[in-house]
């Protein structure tokens, strides 16, 4: 137990200072963009989150078929987990897309490849979660949610595909793509996606955590019930 | 215009501390029920 | 068991005059008329399509749970995957059914060449793909509290690819293209159904296990 506390705390600390230094690079390191301006600088913390929201349902995904393959809890632990914190990175990609479209296109949303992609995932994240909290029995809750969760996970790449497919239809639409990417621009989004990565790992060993401790007051219930009747 | 990257970064800042607090929240209640149990 | 107040029969028709109303409703909410009415009809098909599906699947499940058919089929020594195929077919065959009546409708109503070989063959694809991800889900959504309002929750989102490729699909060839100048949307398709029902027999016995 005192070991895994011990990388826990320093995958906290680094989190935060990786965090730290990505804040800084994009604000005093990351150049002014010609046409958008300053709004710009949302772009690389934007697409960070989408990448977190998108891994995190790769991890559910990973759940999923660890929990199926053997029946073991803690492959379920990790599933839930992890669209527990993907969820509300994908909620923030969404909002924060929100936000730069707004002063960009002049318009809250809009149909770009991005933003649609993660509209759709944030359903399939939502849709998982209301079926973890609809099925009676905990057993088949995790099955249910396993299959789910990989046949929704499945389904996003073709997503992908079919929504930049659709998109590129209509050229009237401006795409993110268009953005031509500086150096620094390249160097701000890397440790800007590594970042976020580490946030990610850290809000999901917590999440973990918390879930061991609610098994482990759980187990000392029924043996405290055991013992006493 | 700089309203909105402001707004972004707040938000970008506090929902993962938010988060991290409702699980540490979520954590320290059930460890003071462990506690009144051992 | 509770009992269902309306027969499997009733529902059956349900989704007949369902699926027609829909096409209306379209129509008139859309004021959909000459060239808009051309340009909307594959997106209004597969929208009817995909909500009318909802009801088949609904009834099956409403079925299922009447007649306790599933731990019957578990008793005996019976493949998970033929028991899958049993189901997805009669899913199949029930769209397939209402769709015989809705194209040709909608063919009049919207002034598109709805009937030829193509368009079928994407109806096809489409129905088939929609029938063995609809089958996995219900089979999931009857054990929920939720149930019928589950399977929309659950379906719908990982319906998004095959409907916009459908959609996209079907108003190329309406233009006059040919199969294999649909190019992309036609592989999505065949790629979404290979992965879909191999996840689903993959899966299937998980779920239906007790």
């Amino acid at each position: 137990m005192r070991r895994k506390s011990l990388v826990d705390s320093i995958l906290i600390v680094l989190s935060v200072a990786v965090f730290l230094v990505a804040l800084g690079m994009v604000f005093f390191y990351a150049p002014r963009e010609a046409t958008m301006g300053e709004v710009q600088r949302i772009f690389y913390f934007h697409v960070a989150s989408a990448w977190v929201g998108f891994f995190g349902f790769f991890v559910t995904f990973v759940g999923g078929v660890g929990y199926l393959a053997t029946h073991n809890c803690r492959w379920d632990i990790l599933a839930f987990s992890s669209a527990e914190v993907g969820l509300v990175y994908i909620s923030m990609t969404l909002v924060t897309g929100m936000l730069w479209a707004k002063p960009a296109w002049g318009t809250y949303w809009t149909w770009e490849p991005r933003l649609t992609i993660s509209a759709v995932q944030w359903l399939l994240y939502v849709a998982y979660v209301m079926l973890r909290g609809s099925v009676l029995s905990p057993e088949r809750e995790a099955r249910f949610a396993a299959v789910y969760g990989i046949a929704a996970f499945v389904t996003v790449p073709l997503s992908w595909f079919a929504i930049r497919w659709w998109r590129t239809i209509h050229p009237q639409v401006i795409s993110s793509e268009g953005m031509a990417l500086a150096p620094r621009m390249i160097h701000t989004l890397f440790v800007s996606i590594a970042a976020f990565t580490l946030v990610y790992f850290a809000l999901l060993r917590q999440r973990i955590a918390l879930e061991q401790s609610r098994d482990h007051l759980a187990a000392l219930r029924l043996h405290d019930e055991a013992a006493t009747s | 215009m700089p309203i909105y990257l402001l707004v972004a970064y707040i938000i970008f800042c506090v929902t993962p501390l938010g988060l991290a607090f409702s699980i540490a929240a979520r954590r320290r209640k059930v460890e003071r029920e462990i506690a009144a149990l051992e | 068991m509770p009992k269902q107040n309306h027969t499997p029969a009733m529902t059956d028709r349900a989704m007949f005059v369902f699926a027609v109303l829909a096409l209306l409703i379209f129509s008139f909410a859309l004021d959909l008329r000459g060239a808009l009415a051309q340009t909307a009809a594959p997106g209004v098909l597969w929208a009817t399509i995909a909500f009318a599906g909802t009801l088949g699947l609904s009834r099956s499940m409403a079925r299922e749970q009447q007649t306790g058919g599933i731990e019957g089929l578990l008793l005996a020594p019976i493949d998970r995957a033929a028991i899958f195929f049993g189901k997805a077919l009669g899913n199949l065959a029930l769209m397939l059914a209402v769709e015989i009546v809705l194209i040709p409708l909608a063919t009049v109503m919207f002034d598109v060449a709805f009937l030829r070989g193509g368009v079928l063959l994407t109806v096809l694809l489409g129905t088939v793909a929609y029938a063995a991800v609809g089958t996995l889900l219900a089979a999931i959504a009857v054990h929920t509290r939720a149930r019928e309002v589950m399977l929309p929750i659950l379906l719908l989102p990982l319906l998004i690819p095959l409907l916009i490729t459908a959609v996209k699909a079907t108003g190329v060839l309406l233009e006059g293209a040919t199969w294999a100048e649909i190019g992309g949307w036609g592989q999505i398709l065949v790629v979404y159904n290979l992965l879909i029902i191999a996840v689903a027999l993959l899966t299937f016995g998980y779920v239906i296990e007790e």
